[in-house]
Formats: structure tokens, C-alpha cells, sequence
């Protein structure tokens, strides 16, 4: 539908419109993707850096995620000494707020009253320029991040998936975790975080999303207001272009740390989300995007993990929690800028070998590209997914999310599309994808072996107590 | 991979086991339900234009249908026509505090077998049918309730009662299932034996409350020993004990028509009798000396702590808002409350700091302050957490901090009411707690009346710095 342009700020050029989403982009080539949506009197705003760990190479990954933290430190207008420190800002409003860092992209976020929107704008507009990255900031940060990776590290599951990217990603950078290796984290110089700032916090850089109870003129105009200002910078941007070679031969690793259970995790090389299986510059993958190329195995893949995983009746839980030898399964496609993996995790049942647990998957794997799956289960499977592109329908937040995710991968149509290029899926290449990827040469195995039992009898409870009243499973609630 | 963020949802995210999915891809985990293929034509827009089909912006009161059966099962609906699907929160009183002493983890272990078969189908052929359109119906148990929850395609809503319906009142409780779901309970205690968070938590517990007190938490041994020992008999009785239409609460939110689900929620409840006993009556603990303790855990990086007491406060206590007001000033945020500013932000001693009244309800709760630390700051945190809650004790709250915490509290209540599921969480609570329908409505004032003179009243009442009980749990040993 064509959308009239005499109403909007000057330096806002429309440039599409589709299914509800409006993309604009302001002079300094910033993007802006508006949403209205008046279902309650709240709004999400987001800020979008197409920067992640991806970015980072040796001796400062971590950085990123590090970054995003001190843009919580402050900027001359909002700090603690002002009394409006930005989470205490946002805190005041009642606003739901937060900001992610991942492989591809960094985001900040807040749902807010609609009648405070303008602030939320006000506030992310500052930040991306006029941050202090200072390093007695960086200092206190730094152990606060590293307490967070401490909480990681108490995870088996944790330290399992980071094995596995760490294996599986020889040379591409989705080697490294997004939080970072430690002593990197620990050592990075400010001057670092601040190139990195200085390189990457740029309006043409971002993609700003704005979802919810908003006018459009009014929500682009303090878009422009705050945000327009910015010169786009002009220098240029480092290119990611390592790319991952194919994989020749299985790898294989055993973690034994302290733990409970034993856990597997089976990993495969696939495609980017837009289904490319090398790295891409920033031009190609908007020329890639633009095209919302249809031959594509992300999706295949994804009906393939639903099938396998998703629900007492899928194949992996039939096989292994039916069957008790797991105690939980799951499996998981990537979907990213650059080529992923799909993921098999297991929960092994105590008593049972996880040798027992992984050929177990492996053979229903290779089922799966021997047989294929039946109509009915690839039909479920896509059923299962369209029914969670509607409840993401559900509120102004999961929805700037979802745009925000696809804008990192490849653009906003990837969102759009989504549900249709689902709804394509065959049986034919359900079975085509299991067949081409689940193959012993392109396959990482690890297993964690729970090390002794933790000393939660003798040397933990030093008392002695009678038999207790309620239990409560989870305490938590 | 997970994602890393500047703040993570602790309570979300503690002891949870599962596999280390992303948090978010584009895409689902998993799920599991009815008849018409969904097409992709039929997925909701996300563009809602103003007056179209939204929530009418001001008092829900006058557009909650709220129908209570001769037997006490009660029914709220709330139309919105804002998207396609359906949010279902529910509730009835066969929680953990109303099965035998002897037999902790009974009312867990029931309340998940509902959805282990009935009488008229198995386990497989419920799963499959709602899996074949998306829906999901999840049955947990906590304190005092077992929760229900269910979300699908608003089409698919008679499939989704007709489902609960059966689970909750021709539950078959096969032996097979029981045996199997003991052991995936069974494994996931004895994971959660590994999580500093969950063992800091659970011997807290066990310090501050007498072992019959419904906050309790049995030693992991104890609770897998119990759990080992029930019997598909044991299920049976406290099935039939417990489990009635007396307590039900059922609330359905989204693209409905109020009518449809009155009949069906009619035809499927009105002769579901009993239970007996549905009172709650629980006397508060007394109150504990400064005490400290150790749960030591090999090898793990980080440790946590959890710093607190009983707090003898009720969903129902007159001074509950002032309560509530009084520790988000404290804890609510690891990034701006007083906790966080000088624990996170000021000395960077931890990832995450919080209070929290962990469940005021039908009986009185603890109240904690959590953080998660590395071993060589276990003191400094310590007392750097308790000299921020001495100088609020002694100081009170400041005028523009109840003013923040004010606008804060009432916004955020706004941005949870933008969703079906946050509507119906809402709804639920408000008659679970016997509020009111109009409490949503109400909240706003409620909160601006409340003065500083009855948050620091609450504040020292609660949050008592010197009955705290303090427990470590990782790899830390006291000198």
C-alpha cells in the first residue's frame, strides 16, 4: 500500500511497507521499522548495533558484551550524579528494560508507558554517541561480568555448548563465546572498548524498532529529533570474512568436571539463516536479503528440530525419554549472519551410558534421511511453528524482538516471511536436509561425564533433620 | 549459545533444567494441540491500528465476565480481539501444603500425572492432538495451588477445556507413567543438588522454617527417598482428598466470546464436587538469631548467598503495599535499587543482587536478599549488603525514592497488562487473592496512597537486620 510522504519529518525518506511493518530511513542512513499497534497504552523501543562477538578476535573477546554493560555507566545528561542514572531512569517509569549481546548483534530495550515514550527515546538516542566508557567504569564492570561468567561456568550445560562451538568453529569467530574467554575479559584495555564504540555506535550502523501505541508522524518526528543529528559515519567498518572450511571428519571430546548428570550434545554445520554457507559482507547480505531467497534449508532444518524434538510425540522423545534413557532432549537450528550449527542436547538418565544415548540419536537421525518423515509429522511440525509466530504476535515486546532478530541475521522480511517459507516445507526436503546434513564427517560429539558427586551428604548438611512437611520441587516462584 | 545480558531474570532461570537452548532464536522450543490447520493467512497482524480491535484503554472491571458455579468453581473472561490465541491461568487448592507430612513431593508428583493419561485417552493421544495445533495445558504444583496454564489458537480454546477438563476429572494415573515420571523427578532433584543457587535456597529454608512449615524445603535425599516411596494408591487418595471444583479459578484471556466459554466451563465443572478442605492456616515461625552456614560444593566458580528471614507478611496484611514499596527501594533492581547501586554498580561485587518477599500469600514467606559472588568476595558482600539495609533501616526511605518507587510500581503494572498472558496472570491473582475484579483497575491508587510513614513502618517490621539468616553455598569453606 503506497503511504503518502508529504506528512513526514523532512529527512525521513519511506522506503517500504509490508504486512503492518513500515521501514523509513533518515538521512544519516539510519533505519527506522515502525509498528503501531494500540492493543494496550505501551510501547517497545529498541536500538539495534549490527555488532556482536562475531566482530571480536584474540585478546578482546567479550568485548562486545562488555561494551553493553558500560553503556549503563552513563552519559553527561543521564548519570548517577544527576540523580538519573539510566537504569534508575528507566526503573522510575516502570519500564521493562534490558539490553542482549549475541554473535551478530547487540540490542537495547525498553516497553514503556506510551505516554513516556519520547524519553525512551531520548535516552537510547544519547547513549549511542555520548557514552563514557571510562575506565574506572570498566574496572568495576569487569568483575561484575566476570562474576557472570562464573554463574556460566557452574553450568554443565553451559560449559558443554561452549566446548562444542569452540570445537566445531575452528577459524570463524563463532568459535569464541559471546561472553568472552576469561582472561580477555579480564584484561581488555578501556581504549579498546571505546574503538569498538567509536567504530561500530553509529545511526547507520543501527536499526531502531518501534512497536506499539504510537502516531506514526509523531513517533518518526522524535525519531528524527533525537536520532537525526548523528553525521553517519563514513569511515569504514571491519568486514568479518573468515570463513569456517568444511568440516573433514568427526570431532569428539569428553568435558569431566563436577556434576550430577551426564549430559550429550551432537552438533552439524548448517547454513546461515538465509541459507548461504559463507561469510558475507555487509553489501552482499542486503543483496541476499533483498532477494528472500525461498531455496533455503534453514527452514527444512527448523521443521526437522520441531519433529525431532518438540512434544511427547516427536521421535527424540519417543526414542529416549519414552524409553528412559534420557531425562530430557532437545534439539535447536541456528539461525544466523553466518553459518551455525544444529544442535541435539541430551539429559542421560542416570545409570545410562551416554555412548547408549548418542547412538541412539544418531540412529534416528540417519532414519530420518533414510526414511524421511511421514506427512502427518512434518504437517504437526509446521502446525507447532505457525502456532508460535502467532502467540510472538502477542504484545509490543515479542514482537520488536522478533524484528530485531531478523534484522541481525539478514532484514526485517526474514520476520515477515517466516511463517510462509515455513509453510512451504515438504516432506521431500525435510527428508533432503536430514540426508545432507546429518552426516559423521560434519558432526561434533561431546559428552559431559559428571566428575564424583557433589558432597551434598556428608559434607553439606552438618545437621540432622526429621523428616520435613511440604516439598516444594522448585522453590523458586 | 546463550545470549548474555546485562541483567538475567534469576528467579526465571534457577535450577531449571533442560537443555541449554537459546533463549531466543526467531523460532520455538518445544510445544505441544486441534482440528483446522492453522494457514498462514489466518496469523495475527501485527499491525493494529487505533479503535480497531484493541483494548478499550480504560477500566477493565466492567469487561470481566465473572461466573461462579453453585460449587464455588469460579470463571473470569476477558475478551481481546487483538490477536488470534488464547491465554488460560488457573488454580486450585491441592498444593504442597495439604498432602500428608510423611509424604513430600506427593502434590508435585499428582499434579503432573494429570497429564499423564485419563480414562478416555493415553498420554500419547492427549500430546497428539494438541501438539497437531500448537496448543500446550501444563499442570504444576506450588505451595498452596496447582497452577494451571494453557495457551492456543483462539479457535482452538473448546479442545484446550475439553482437555483440561479431562485431565483434572478423569485422570487414570497409570503405573507405568508413574514409575517413569519418578525417575525424571528423581533426576532433576539430583541435578538441582549441583545448583549453588538451589542449595543456598533450600538450607535457608530449612533454617529459618520448622520442618512442618508449608516454605520448608526437605534436604534433596529426603525429598527423592519420599518421592521413590509413592505409591499409585497414595495418588489416587490425594487425588480424591484434594482435587474439586471449590477452589477452581479458571481465567481466559483473548479472542473469545464470553458466552461459548461460560457454557462449555458450565457443562465441564458444575458436578465437580468436593474437596473438604480448602483452608489454609498456617502460624508464623518464631524468629531466629543471627545464624550463619555453609553448603560446601566442590568446584564451582561462583557462589551464592542468600541473606534473610521470616517476614510475617500475607498477600492479605493491610500493610502489604507499603511492603512491597519498601523493598523495591532496597533490592527490586540489580541496576538502580540501593542494593544494586553500591553492590553492583559502585564495588562490581556480583552479577546479580536482589530482595524479595519470595511469596507472600496465604501464609507468611521469606524474605531475602540473593546474590551470586566470587569466593574471594564472600565477606565483602556480605557486609557491604548489610551495611546498605542497616543505613535504610536507620535512614527510611527518601522522599523522591518513594516517588520513584511509586511511578515505577504503577508503570511497570501497566506494561504487564499489555499482553493476554500478563492480562491473565493479573485476573488470576486478583481472585485467587480475593481483590476483586476491579483490582486491576484500583492498583493505581492503591499504590499512590501509600505513604512514607507506612514504608518505613513495613521496613522495620520486615526486613530486621538482626535476625538474619545467612547462608553460603559453593566452593567456600568458613575459616
Amino acid at each position: 500500500m503506497p503511504v503518502s510522504n508529504k506528512q513526514l519529518p523532512a529527512d525521513a525518506q519511506f522506503i517500504a511497507e509490508s504486512e503492518g511493518i513500515k521501514e523509513y530511513k533518515l538521512a544519516n542512513n539510519m533505519k527506522v521499522l515502525l509498528v503501531e499497534n494500540h492493543v494496550a497504552p505501551v510501547a517497545t523501543f529498541l536500538v539495534l548495533y549490527k555488532v556482536g562477538s562475531r566482530n571480536e578476535a584474540v585478546g578482546y573477546t567479550g568485548s562486545t558484551h562488555l561494551l553493553e554493560h558500560m553503556l549503563f555507566k552513563g552519559t553527561p545528561t543521564f548519570n548517577k550524579e544527576r540523580n538519573t542514572q539510566v537504569a534508575a531512569t528507566l526503573q522510575r517509569i516502570g519500564a521493562a528494560f534490558n539490553a542482549t549481546t549475541w554473535y551478530d548483534r547487540t540490542n537495547y530495550f525498553e516497553t514503556v508507558p506510551s505516554d513516556q515514550l519520547e524519553l525512551a527515546i531520548r535516552l537510547e538516542a544519547d547513549r549511542m554517541r555520548n557514552s563514557f566508557i571510562a575506565d574506572a567504569d570498566r574496572q568495576s564492570e569487569m568483575t561484575v561480568v566476570r562474576n557472570e561468567l562464573d554463574r556460566g561456568e557452574n553450568e554443565p550445560m553451559v560449559v558443554l555448548d561452549e566446548t562444542i562451538y569452540a570445537t566445531a568453529f575452528r577459524e570463524h569467530p563463532y568459535h569464541h563465546p559471546t561472553i568472552g574467554w576469561r582472561s580477555d575479559v579480564e584484561n581488555v584495555p578501556t581504549s579498546r572498548l571505546k574503538k569498538f564504540y567509536d567504530t561500530f555506535y553509529h545511526p547507520n550502523n543501527a536499526t531502531v524498532v518501534l512497536v506499539g501505541d504510537f502516531d506514526l508522524q509523531e513517533g518518526l518526528s522524535l525519531i528524527t529529533k533525537y536520532f537525526g543529528d548523528y553525521p553517519a559515519f563514513t569511515e569504514e567498518m571491519t568486514e568479518v570474512y573468515t570463513n569456517e572450511p568444511p568440516q573433514q571428519g568427526e570431532r569428539r571430546f569428553v568435558l569431566r568436571r563436577v556434576g550430577e548428570l551426564a549430559l550429550v550434545q551432537i552438533a552439524f554445520h548448517t547454513p546461515a539463516a538465509l541459507g548461504h554457507t559463507v561469510v558475507l559482507s555487509r553489501e552482499e547480505l542486503a543483496r541476499r536479503a533483498a532477494l528472500s531467497p525461498t531455496d533455503n534449508d534453514i527452514y527444512p532444518l527448523m521443521v526437522l528440530s520441531v519433529a525431532l524434538s518438540s512434544g511427547l510425540t516427536s521421535r527424540l522423545y519417543q526414542a529416549l525419554v519414552e524409553r528412559r534413557l534420557a531425562v530430557s532432549i532437545s534439539t535447536n537450528v541456528d539461525q544466523f549472519r553466518d553459518p551455525g550449527l544444529f544442535n541435539v542436547y541430551a539429559t542421560v538418565t542416570p545409570g545410562v551410558s551416554p555412548r547408549e544415548v548418542e547412538e541412539v540419536v544418531l540412529a534416528e537421525l540417519d532414519r530420518a534421511g533414510q526414511e524421511g518423515l511421514t506427512v502427518a509429522e512434518v504437517d504437526k511440525a509446521k502446525q507447532q511453528i505457525l502456532a508460535h509466530v502467532a502467540y510472538n504476535r502477542d504484545g509490543t515486546h515479542n514482537i520488536a524482538m522478533q524484528i530485531s532478530e531478523a534484522e541481525a541475521v539478514a532484514d526485517w522480511h526474514f520476520y515477515k516471511d517466516y511463517a510462509a517459507n515455513i509453510a512451504r516445507v515438504t516432506p521431500a526436503d525435510v527428508q533432503r536436509a536430514a540426508r545432507h546434513y546429518f552426516t559423521e564427517d560434519n558432526r561434533t560429539v561431546g559428552h559431559f561425564i559428571p566428575k564424583e558427586a557433589t558432597a551434598s551428604s556428608d559434607e553439606a548438611d552438618t545437621h540432622s533433620s526429621e523428616l520435613h512437611a511440604a516439598a516444594a520441587v522448585v522453590p523458586y516462584q | 549459545m546463550a545470549e548474555t545480558t546485562i541483567e538475567q531474570n534469576i528467579e526465571k532461570r534457577a535450577g531449571s533444567g533442560g537443555a541449554a537452548t537459546p533463549s531466543h532464536t526467531t523460532m520455538p522450543e518445544a510445544t505441544a494441540q486441534p482440528s483446522m490447520p492453522l494457514r498462514v493467512d489466518d496469523l495475527p497482524e501485527v499491525f493494529q491500528p487505533e479503535g480497531s480491535s484493541g483494548m478499550p484503554r480504560a477500566n477493565f472491571a466492567s469487561r470481566i465476565k465473572r461466573t461462579q458455579l453453585a460449587n464455588g468453581a469460579t470463571l473470569l473472561v476477558l475478551e481481546n480481539h487483538a490477536t488470534p490465541t488464547v491465554s488460560v491461568r488457573g488454580a486450585l487448592h491441592a498444593g504442597s501444603y495439604f498432602e500428608p507430612r510423611d509424604r513430600p513431593g506427593l502434590a508435585s508428583i499428582t499434579a503432573d500425572m494429570l497429564e499423564r493419561g485419563t480414562k478416555r485417552r493415553s498420554k500419547i493421544e492427549i500430546a497428539d492432538q494438541l501438539e497437531r495445533v500448537g496448543a500446550q495445558v501444563d499442570f504444576s504444583s506450588g505451595h498452596f495451588a496447582v497452577n494451571i496454564g494453557a495457551r492456543s489458537l483462539a479457535k482452538d480454546l473448546p479442545h484446550v477445556i475439553q482437555t483440561l477438563t479431562e485431565e483434572l476429572r478423569e485422570s487414570s494415573f497409570p503405573i507405568d507413567e508413574l514409575e517413569k515420571l519418578k525417575q525424571q523427578e528423581i533426576a532433576s532433584i539430583q541435578e538441582q543438588q549441583a545448583n549453588t543457587r538451589y542449595r543456598a535456597y533450600e538450607r535457608f529454608t530449612e533454617l529459618v522454617f520448622d520442618p512442618t512449615h508449608p516454605f520448608f524445603i526437605p534436604p534433596g535425599e529426603k525429598l527423592i527417598e519420599s518421592i521413590s516411596a509413592i505409591t499409585a494408591d497414595d495418588i489416587q487418595s490425594f487425588y480424591t482428598e484434594q482435587y474439586g471444583g471449590r477452589s477452581l479459578i479458571l481465567v481466559v484471556v483473548g479472542d473469545v466470546e464470553s458466552k461459548e466459554v461460560e457454557q462449555q466451563f458450565r457443562e465441564s465443572f458444575s458436578d465437580f464436587t468436593g474437596p473438604e478442605k480448602i483452608e489454609v492456616k498456617v502460624s508464623d515461625p518464631t524468629p531466629k538469631k543471627v545464624q550463619r552456614e555453609v553448603v560446601f560444593l566442590k568446584d564451582k566458580a561462583s557462589i551464592d548467598v542468600v541473606i534473610g528471614r521470616f517476614a510475617p507478611l500475607r498477600r492479605t496484611s493491610e500493610d502489604y503495599y507499603a511492603a512491597m514499596i519498601a523493598n523495591r527501594a532496597l533490592g527490586e533492581s540489580t541496576l538502580s535499587s540501593r542494593l544494586g547501586l553500591q553492590v553492583r554498580d559502585k564495588e562490581g561485587l556480583t552479577y546479580g543482587i536482589n530482595s524479595r518477599f519470595r511469596s507472600p500469600s496465604l501464609a507468611a514467606g521469606p524474605w531475602s536478599i540473593t546474590a551470586s559472588v566470587s569466593p574471594e568476595n564472600v565477606e565483602r558482600i556480605i557486609n557491604s549488603a548489610l551495611n546498605v539495609l542497616r543505613d535504610y533501616i536507620e535512614h527510611g526511605i527518601g522522599a523522591d525514592e518513594l516517588a520513584d518507587e511509586k511511578s515505577s510500581t504503577i508503570g511497570s503494572f501497566k506494561v504487564s497488562l499489555s499482553t493476554n498472558a500478563g492480562l491473565a496472570e493479573a485476573l488470576w491473582h486478583a481472585e485467587f487473592y480475593k481483590l476483586g475484579t476491579d483490582y486491576i483497575d484500583r492498583y493505581p491508587q492503591i499504590m499512590r496512597a501509600v505513604t512514607a510513614e507506612e514504608v518505613n513502618a513495613a521496613s522495620h517490621k520486615y526486613l530486621r537486620p538482626d535476625e538474619l539468616t545467612v547462608v553460603i553455598a559453593g566452593d567456600f569453606k568458613d575459616q
